[in-house]
């Protein structure tokens, strides 16, 4: 009985285990692995305490800046002590694990912050962090920002109400177009500005065939810059990949934009997602 | 050296028998059949009868003529092309497990495709983007290869052809670290771009990019088939048939180019596509016996059918999202390439 409680309180744990965002002990060396933190952090003007951070931290551009500990997903424990930090702000994908349990074993504080892509999410990891640096986060003395997740919210629940299917081309080439599926930041973002995620019966980022975007038939397509930059520009991507077919396409719904900014469900990430959200809002009255 | 025009014959279809005849025919009508089932098959429905009375509308009449049609040529033109390098690769190598990845080439071809991908928007200038880049730099790292494999074998003569192969090997080794090491600086969407064309597809294919491609396949393959008479001479030993009046290096020379341009076109255009150019020679061989002119003109319709059949699969199997075709190919071919092993062991 005793042990089946041990188990069961266990369990209510693990559901209940958020990321710990109480402040840290000392926040004079900052090493951070995560574009979206870093991002944050820029956002909070609290960039100075940082001494290094990942590859996938590279907006804004002084970011580039700092010394590299590495890919988030394959950090190296001695290469995170060397630069002698005295927190460690991750990613939930921080890793890879034996490395963490390293790092946790150091008296270094480290702190895993939780992935929640929406709108709600991309608050609470700034006010998270806000709190972690000791700094209280008050949106609503940042005006512009408040006003842009407002006015966000307003429009993708106008949006949601009107049935409007979204697809997210990630990369192509040499292959079918890769796009999101089901469980990706592409969907996530397109929730957020309140449309539906056409590909919706596989999981992850996968090939998918021309014929099949075709005929799914999205009223609008997402491209990362990346992707159209690979055939020059948008309209020759367009043409060369046969998305032109497409009713979107026909109808000028085909946009571009820096895949970082839209996937990375940083600060920046509400402005984007008000930029296209209001872009479909006008083209689907 | 007069003697070296009976093997240097444009009339290959002589030294094929009447059972072989038979069997080629038959490969021909399986290419027929998978080419139309691949062509009438996807996920957009187009309707036969449709097709038939020519009423398609304009849309099923775009996706037929632009998206469907290429793809399965290409997807033909890819799987002719590995099956008569394999075939002619294992005839030049004297050695079954020769396969058109031996000599290095595709994975040349690979290194300069990893390269667009993932230092493409670094290192080249903005102005050459477009369909081309990446097949152009794949077929550029093949041919360093193939100019590397020239030199190192001085003119693939002399030194013997298990030195070519030992050097091929090699230079493969060389081109995988080049390969690790950009997938290691590659970012999380370049990783899995990389990863998929890895896997192979003929997801990219349009009509502006397999134009070149039918060119230079076709071309290389009807250069191909007349030399083979000379490779069943060559089986003899190299000696033998320098005696016999065969200009081995030329030989050499021309089968490792020809099969070099086919196999690094393919790459270029469809990625890594494993097992077929090992596996299908085999089967034709099994079924219809052993001589090269029979073998290769086999091996490339046999080739075709059967990666029309594996595209087919990967388009339908998973659809809305696509199966890489190399898996599949690798799949079927791979637990076939253990039960010939262990069968020949017997």
């Amino acid at each position: 009985m005793i042990k089946f409680f041990i188990f069961f309180s266990f369990l209510l744990l693990n559901k209940l285990s958020f990321a710990d965002c109480s402040k840290a002990r000392d926040t004079s060396r900052i090493v951070v692995a995560g574009g979206s933190i870093t991002e944050i952090l820029f956002f909070l003007n609290e960039s100075q305490n940082i001494v290094a951070v990942d590859t996938t931290s590279n907006y804004p551009k002084d970011a580039k800046n700092y010394p590299s500990i590495g890919y988030v997903r394959a950090l190296s424990t001695e290469g995170v002590l060397s630069l002698n930090p005295t927190l460690i702000i991750g990613e939930n994908d921080m890793g890879p694990r034996n490395v963490l349990e390293q790092l946790k074993k150091t008296k270094i504080e480290l702190r895993v912050l939780d992935e929640k892509n929406s709108i709600k999410g991309i608050k609470e990891k700034i006010s998270c962090i806000g709190n972690i640096i000791g700094k209280n986060v008050n949106f609503t003395k940042n005006i512009s920002f408040e006003k842009s997740i407002s006015k966000l919210k307003i429009i993708s629940k106008a949006n949601s109400k009107k049935n409007i299917k979204g697809l997210v081309i990630l990369m192509m080439q040499g292959t079918s177009p890769v796009v999101a599926g089901k469980n990706t930041s592409g969907e996530d973002f397109l929730k957020m500005i309140g449309s539906e995620n056409t590909m919706n019966s596989f999981e992850g980022w996968k090939p998918a065939g021309k014929e099949s975007i075709l005929l799914s038939n999205p009223n609008f397509i997402l491209v990362t810059q990346r992707a159209t930059k690979n055939y020059g520009s948008l309209n020759s991507f367009l043409k060369e990949s046969g998305i032109e077919m497409t009713e979107a396409a026909r109808t000028q719904s085909v946009f571009s934009l820096d895949g970082m900014s839209f996937l990375g469900f940083g600060p920046r990430t509400i402005n984007s997602g008000l930029e296209i959200s209001n872009k479909i809002y006008e083209k689907f009255k | 050296m007069k003697n070296s025009n009976n093997f240097n014959s444009f009339q290959f279809t002589r030294f094929i028998n009447f059972k072989q005849k038979f069997v080629l025919l038959s490969f021909l009508v399986l290419l027929f059949f998978s080419f139309i089932l691949s062509l009438g098959i996807g996920s957009f429905r187009i309707p036969i009868i449709n097709l038939i009375n020519f009423e398609l509308s304009d849309l099923e009449f775009k996706v037929l003529s632009e998206i469907r049609t290429p793809r399965v040529l290409l997807a033909c033109l890819v799987g002719a092309s590995l099956g008569i390098s394999g075939a002619s690769l294992q005839g030049l190598f004297r050695n079954p497990l020769a396969d058109p990845g031996l000599i290095g080439v595709s994975a040349g071809a690979a290194l300069g495709a990893s390269f667009v991908i993932v230092l493409g928007t670094k290192f080249i200038p903005e102005f050459l983007f477009g369909v081309f880049i990446l097949p152009i730099s794949a077929i550029s790292g093949a041919s360093l290869v193939i100019f590397f494999l020239y030199a190192f074998t001085s003119g693939f003569g002399t030194k013997g052809t298990t030195y070519m192969l030992l050097i091929g090997i090699a230079i493969n080794a060389l081109a995988s670290v080049i390969i690790g090491i950009l997938t290691y600086l590659s970012t999380d969407s370049q990783l899995r771009g990389l990863t998929f064309w890895m896997m192979g597809s003929f997801g990219a294919s349009n009509w502006l990019l397999i134009s070149p491609a039918i060119i230079l396949i076709l071309s290389s393959i009807l250069l191909m088939l007349p030399i083979s008479r000379k490779i069943d001479v060559l089986q003899l030993g190299e000696s033998e048939a320098l005696r016999l009046g065969v200009d081995v290096q030329n030989l050499k020379l021309k089968v490792v180019l020809f099969s070099a341009t086919c196999v690094g076109t393919s790459v270029a255009l469809s990625g890594m596509i494993g097992f077929v150019g090992l596996v299908v020679p085999h089967l034709v061989r099994l079924i219809g016996g052993v001589n090269h002119s029979f073998l290769l003109a086999g091996s490339a319709i046999l080739g075709a059918a059967l990666m029309t059949f594996a595209d087919l699969l990967s388009r339908i199997l998973i659809q809305p999202a696509e199966l890489p075709v190399g898996l599949l190919t690798s799949a079927i071919g791979a637990p076939f390439f253990l039960w010939l092993i262990i069968k020949i062991k017997r």
